[in-house]
């Protein structure tokens, strides 16, 4: 059969299987708790599914793999490593969170302060966030796809939208069923590239002596470039980011359970640590089997680069995960940027389900920001904008300025004491990697020094 | 073993819209590579038989760039059973067959953007039969949550919903005009269970007061005896001891007329001299509780049909009433009209209003706000409208309270008030 024909119709088949596995898109008894959390009903395997198919971003899949072909193990302490210490944080606000029964992190945070202006900030700076997220996922699966096929670009940014509008219509249900399937391509895809690969390349042992005879410098965890401060710096960044960040924090509040919330961080740390080993072996496998492939960017490096190394059906596998990658991540932001341009930025929506029409209009307004906010990144992701995991170090380090404090930090909350250092710590992040052209990763921590130092200064007012 | 669910309208659909969509890129597809498999075989058939016939007058060396024209379709195969052979003019033979999977590639390439499409299609048609079935199900959802509030108890009208089609339409209108029944029904069947009460209570009431009317009429005779006996100046205690009497008999009269009215003798009534009667009678309470008073009736109102004491003690009891509701002053006014075919009478005070909680009570018998009130003047009102064949209804807000009566009018051969 054609390479083409084969990658079409599994194409074909995954659209298939998400559109009658994902369930219905308009559920019968739905309100507003169930869309954004699952009515707090999410049961061990639909949230491990959730959660580690989220948290595997293109970006994870495409950019860190591509960083690792690169650079070697610095691609390791400089992004998964401050990605796993994120995970490590987060046990520590479980409690907190499933004891708001809020329905997004802005709502917790301004309820928490008693600050109506903290939650419309930190949704502005969501959707924003999210959105030029997105880009990534839309423009990573549109280059690996127009390469493969030979079509336009947008043509296969189209494939991707579609994919993510179907299974974002149905709240964080069906966006949860359609994550346990990506999972199980992120999965399955990820590593039967990598044992392909392994295999054709001998060990990793072979591997890293041969990576020691061609560049040492590969083996090292700190990047000759960069000092081991400034990685370390990132990598810490890089953790605050992922342990504030609301997609993980809004499944923790959808597990029906504490135990299932504490079990989904169990059970996914191993999961996620597997892929990472996969992606690992791919990296530098394909370094040692396949050097020097260079491209203009790294969705296009990464597809020449896998095409060449891998069997054809090994090679689709992986490029199903990304894709899956792709939409289980996406569909998660743009669930969260709707939430945030619908719920927490208009003041006269409660918590609580209004009638059923009432309800039935506001959830109908929900899926039109759903489509208009996609619509909206599909478009930026025919743009040239900064690479995948600039953009996505912008997005990480406004989320943390918004939300690390508070989550982590802030034990006994002052009513309306938030806004002024968290507006400040925006700003000064904004200053310093706009105007000084300072790494997002690196001006995080003096914004967050900032927010801590305005919040936690001597001369604020007691309350 | 629970048995699995039903699908859903929008599974229904989704399978439904996702079948059409593959079939017609399955069709479109199939058909363009089918008849492009054909036609690239036919051309390499012809492209064969023109580089055969031209090779056998050249020698080998003149051929072999001849035969590099084939390669995109044929491919060598020295030893292939049923390969197609070409010889050249010296005696050699070169055999080829034909290269179907190069063939099926380049027409796949050709076709991408059909396959492309016709994946954006089905994943468009999902997403229409998602909406489908969302704007076919919304009303019915809607019409489910109707009758489960219906099944808690709670009356509910179904709103009208924009863009929905005619047929569910009316489906929500037959709920709405089966609720509106079913809430004329409870209604009647409160009003039913309210009368059968109140006739338990009255027949209780009027053996009560009959048994109590004698022998207060006996306390009264030897009240005034024994204060006719005392010297002038000592009977303060025996007048206070009669006017208490008084007031019992009036209550135990009263009781007795609301219990056991006696059957109205219909007859003409002139609603104008009924209304000047009441107007005379509550001159003085009026005057002297500061309430201005005022009447009016419409130039050719007909005359009422009804018993005329009967509907003063309607209209004493409700003007009464009115002046007892505004204790600082205020006004009453009373107007008649013709009202198809009764007449209605407005009895409207400017009062403090009566609570909307309170309202429905009103009528009961002994229900009162008053201290000193028996809490059975408008329920004898109530009694003798609807006696009448009439209705009596309340409107009241912090403005003032307005009491309507309809009452029947007289056959036609009555003159005009």
């Amino acid at each position: 059969m054609p390479v083409l024909l084969l990658q079409i119709l599994v194409f074909g088949a995954y659209t298939l299987a998400l559109v009658f596995l994902a369930g219905e898109a308009f559920n019968w008894k739905e309100d507003r708790r169930l869309f954004y959390v699952g009515g707090n009903r999410l049961t061990l395997v639909p949230m491990v599914g959730t959660f580690v198919a989220t948290w595997m971003s293109a970006a994870s899949v495409l950019g860190y793999t591509m960083w690792l072909y690169a650079d070697g193990y610095v691609a390791f302490t400089g992004s998964v490593n401050g990605w796993l210490i994120g995970l490590l944080f987060m046990p520590f606000i479980v409690r907190k969170l499933r004891a708001s029964r809020a329905l997004s992190l802005p709502q917790w945070l301004g309820d928490t302060f008693g600050d109506r202006r903290l939650r419309s900030l930190s949704a502005v700076a969501l959707i924003g966030a999210y959105t030029f997220y997105m880009v990534i996922q839309f423009r990573a699966f549109g280059t690996i796809v127009a390469t493969l096929l030979d079509i336009k670009v947008i043509v296969a940014s189209a494939l991707v939208y579609l994919f993510v509008l179907y299974t974002t219509f149905g709240g964080l249900p069906s966006v949860a069923r359609s994550d346990t399937l990506n999972l199980a391509l992120i999965l399955g895809g990820v590593l039967l590239a990598a044992g392909t690969l392994l295999k054709r390349a001998g060990s990793l042992a072979a591997v890293h002596a041969a990576i020691a005879e061609r560049a040492p410098a590969m083996l090292s965890p700190w990047s000759e470039g960069w000092s081991p401060l400034v990685t370390t710096l990132m990598m810490l960044s890089w953790g605050l980011g992922v342990a504030a960040n609301p997609q993980y924090a809004v499944r923790l509040l959808s597990a029906r359970t504490t135990r299932d919330a504490y079990g989904t961080l169990a059970t996914s740390s191993l999961i996620i640590g597997a892929i990472y080993a996969g992606l690992t072996v791919l990296g530098l496998s394909a370094f040692v089997l396949f050097p020097g492939v260079r491209a203009a960017s790294d969705e296009l490096a990464f597809t020449r680069l896998f095409s060449l190394a891998l069997p054809p059906l090994p090679a689709l596998a992986l490029f199903l995960a990304v894709l899956a990658a792709a939409v289980s991540t996406a569909n998660s932001q743009l669930l969260l940027a709707a939430c945030s341009l619908c719920y927490d930025l208009s003041p006269r929506e409660g918590r609580n389900r209004g009638d059923l029409v009432t309800e039935d209009r506001f959830l109908f307004k929900n899926r039109l920001a759903i489509a208009g906010i996609a619509t909206a990144a599909l478009v930026l992701s025919q743009f040239r904008l900064p690479g995948v995991l600039l953009i996505g170090r912008y997005s990480w380090t406004v989320v943390a300025i918004c939300f690390f404090l508070p989550l982590y930090v802030i034990r006994t909350p002052r009513p309306r004491a938030l806004f002024v250092p968290l507006s400040a710590a925006l700003l000064l992040h904004l200053f310093l990697t706009v105007f000084l052209g300072l790494l997002p990763e690196l001006a995080l921590l003096p914004a967050l020094a900032l927010e801590g130092l305005l919040y936690f200064g001597p001369w604020r007012k007691k309350s | 073993m629970r048995s699995p669910r039903p699908l859903s309208i929008e599974t229904r659909i989704k399978v439904i819209l996702t079948a059409i969509a593959m079939g017609l890129t399955g069709l479109t597809v199939g058909t363009a590579l089918t008849q492009g498999f054909f036609e690239r075989t036919g051309e390499a058939r012809l492209l064969l038989e023109t580089a055969r016939s031209a090779a056998s007058g050249l020698p080998a060396a003149q051929v072999e760039p001849l035969l590099a024209r084939l390669r995109p379709f044929w491919k060598e195969a020295p030893r292939a059973q049923g390969a197609e052979t070409v010889r050249s003019a010296d005696g050699q033979e070169w055999r080829f067959v034909l290269d179907r999977a190069a063939i099926w590639n380049a027409l796949v390439y050709r076709q991408r953007y059909v396959l492309v499409a016709g994946l954006i299609g089905l994943l468009v048609a999902v997403e229409l039969a998602v909406f489908l079935a969302y704007s076919l199900t919304r009303p019915m959802k809607i019409l489910a949550w109707g009758c489960e509030q219906m099944r808690s108890g709670r009356w509910v009208r179904l709103p009208t919903l924009s863009r929905t089609p005619y047929e569910l339409e009316a489906l929500n209108e037959a709920f709405n005009g089966m609720v509106e029944d079913l809430k004329r029904w409870q209604d009647f069947q409160k009003q039913a269970a309210r009368v059968e009460r109140l006739a338990a209570l009255g027949s209780v009431a009027a053996a009560v007061a009959h048994e109590v009317k004698n022998p207060l009429a006996s306390m009264r005779i030897h009240l005034d005896l024994l204060k006719n006996r005392l010297p002038q100046g000592e009977t303060a205690s025996f007048d206070i001891l009669g006017a208490e009497l008084d007031r019992l008999n009036q209550t135990v009269s009263q009781l007795l007329s609301y219990a056991r009215p006696r059957p109205p003798l219909f007859g003409p009534v002139n609603v104008r001299e009924l209304l000047a009667w009441t107007a005379s009678m509550t001159a003085t309470p009026c005057r002297l509780a500061g309430v201005s008073q005022s009447w009016a009736v419409e130039e050719g109102c007909p005359p009422l049909w009804g018993d005329g004491q009967q509907l003063k003690q309607v209209l004493l009891n409700l003007v009464l009433n009115a002046v007892d509701a505004q204790p600082g002053g205020g006004k009453v006014n009373l107007e008649a009209r013709r009202d198809g075919r009764t007449v209605s009478i407005r009895v409207e005070d400017s009062g403090p209003g009566i609570p909307a909680e309170l309202l429905e009570r009103i009528f009961d018998p002994f229900f009162t706000t008053r201290p000193e009130g028996t809490g059975l003047g408008l329920s004898i009102v109530h009694r003798i409208v609807e006696g009448h064949g009439g209705r009596v209804n309340v409107e009241s807000s912090p403005g003032g309270t307005v009491f309507t009566l309809q009452l029947p009018i007289a056959p036609p051969e009555t003159k005009e008030c």
